[in-house]
């Protein structure tokens, strides 16, 4: 369970016509670990995810989910990975969630089927329907959040994922995260919004890097 | 973006973009495309590796026109005679002159496409027309690119899923693509309401004298521009 996921050497990494945002960051990721990265805003933490799910590309050094640039992986390595970015509406297909549980479904399709989405017993079920225009920041956020327990197994990549989520269902998050066994998660949160006891490894983002904190 | 007006830059697209359809000439087309390069280059610098990616994306749609061109056009100078099948000559002479259009469209719109909103505001203060046409203007302009955009982001979507698009069925496949074509038109229209409200709330429209951050004159480099578009239009003019 402590392969490596992630490799990264030396990873350099600037955004066209800006400085350098990463530098010489070296880093390895195992399916095991419970890591917590925190990080001034617009330290970089959300574009390291970005990185590491293959949707940009690092100006040089090395990366590697598994064997291969995530960039370059097929769809099938992502089979162990959940990855949430940011931005809710960034992680959801198609015009309402019900489309975003068929595609779900697509991957998965027991694990994802009528009978077990409706065990998971959620009020936000309700609203499978309704366009995402009309759901609130903490809906569309608590959407992105529904399907986890679904996907224990998977190593997660979730970037704030307790933003704009009402008490209740940070609460909910908080539980589901202590549950969770092996394979483990990659957290981007501010300090403090999570308990500690969450992560056996904390992260910090600076001035390009990462310096591990505990 | 230059030190070219934006008004200049946009009418110089323009004048690519509309000559590529009314010239007849592929000498004179090539030397457009040429010319529209040459453009682009000084504007936004020559990016070789990038010129040469793009036309290769063209080269099965300029196959694709050329041959179909000389299959079934007119005759004109029969390239080779056969019972079922006569080989176009003009058929030839059409394709490229369609392949060189398509890129010199695709090259000014390019450089239409480097143009921020605040460039478009300023080319259309320049002309005093409303901003409302602006604002149209350039989210036309960035319709596509949009779009495109958008599709990667939901193919991109499907393939963290971990789902192979290639390895689905077709219905699934086709229930796929509807969707993600649904969700495009549907975001690009919402994106425009979006937008237009938030243009709104920052006084968009409100009455009173516009007002700017930053201004632009016309300089020197805009007149040598304008004067060398005048001059090839004048020389197109005389040798056609």
């Amino acid at each position: 369970m402590n392969a490596p996921l992630f490799q990264l050497r030396d990873l350099d990494f600037a955004y066209p016509s800006h400085p350098p945002l990463l530098r010489k960051l070296c880093l390895t990721v195992c399916m095991g670990d419970r890591i917590l990265l925190t990080g001034t805003n617009g330290s970089g933490k959300s574009t390291l995810l970005d990185l590491l799910a293959g949707i940009l590309k690092p100006s040089s050094g090395m990366l590697l989910l598994l064997d291969k640039a995530p960039a370059e992986q097929s769809p099938e390595a992502f089979l162990d990975l959940v990855f949430r970015r940011q931005k809710a509406e960034d992680d959801l297909f198609g015009l309402v969630p019900r489309h975003d549980l068929e595609a779900w479904r697509l991957a998965w399709p027991e694990r994802f089927s009528e009978p077990v989405v409706q065990g998971l017993k959620d009020p936000l079920l309700d609203k499978l329907d309704t366009p995402y225009s009309r759901l609130s920041a903490g809906e569309l956020r608590a959407f992105t959040l529904l399907w986890l327990p679904l996907l224990v197994d998977k190593f997660w990549l979730l970037d704030e994922p307790t933003a704009g989520l009402d008490p209740s269902r940070k609460q909910r998050f908080g539980e589901l995260c202590a549950a969770k066994e092996a394979p483990g998660y990659l957290i981007v949160s501010h300090s403090g919004l999570l308990p500690n006891s969450l992560f056996t490894r904390v992260l910090s983002l600076e001035n390009g890097a990462l310096k591990e904190l505990g | 973006m230059s030190s070219q007006h934006p008004l200049v830059v946009i009418l110089a697209a323009l004048w690519f973009s509309s000559l590529a359809i009314f010239i007849p000439d592929p000498i004179w087309l090539a030397v457009l495309l040429l010319l529209c390069l040459l453009f682009r280059g000084s504007l936004v610098g020559f990016e070789l590796k990038l010129w040469v990616r793009q036309i290769g994306k063209f080269i099965p749609l300029i196959a694709l026109v050329i041959i179909f061109q000389i299959i079934f056009s007119d005759p004109g100078i029969s390239l080779k005679g056969g019972h079922y099948l006569d080989l176009s000559g003009a058929g030839f002479r059409t394709g490229v002159n369609v392949s060189l259009r398509l890129l010199i469209v695709f090259f000014s719109a390019q450089v239409l496409l480097r143009l921020s909103y605040e460039d478009f505001d300023l080319a259309f203060r320049a002309l005093r027309l409303p901003e409302e046409l602006c604002f149209m203007v350039f989210y036309v302009v960035h319709l596509i690119p949009a779009a495109t955009g958008q599709i990667k982001h939901n193919l991109r979507l499907l393939h963290l899923r971990g789902i192979d698009l290639n390895k689905l069925r077709w219905k699934a496949k086709l229930q796929l693509y509807q969707r993600i074509s649904l969700t495009v038109i549907a975001g690009l229209f919402s994106g425009s309401d979006i937008q237009a409200t938030a243009l709104d709330l920052r006084g968009f429209r409100s009455s009173g004298p516009r007002s700017c951050l930053h201004t632009r004159s016309f300089g020197l480099s805009d007149l040598a521009l304008t004067l060398v578009l005048a001059g090839v239009t004048s020389l197109i003019i005389i040798t056609i």
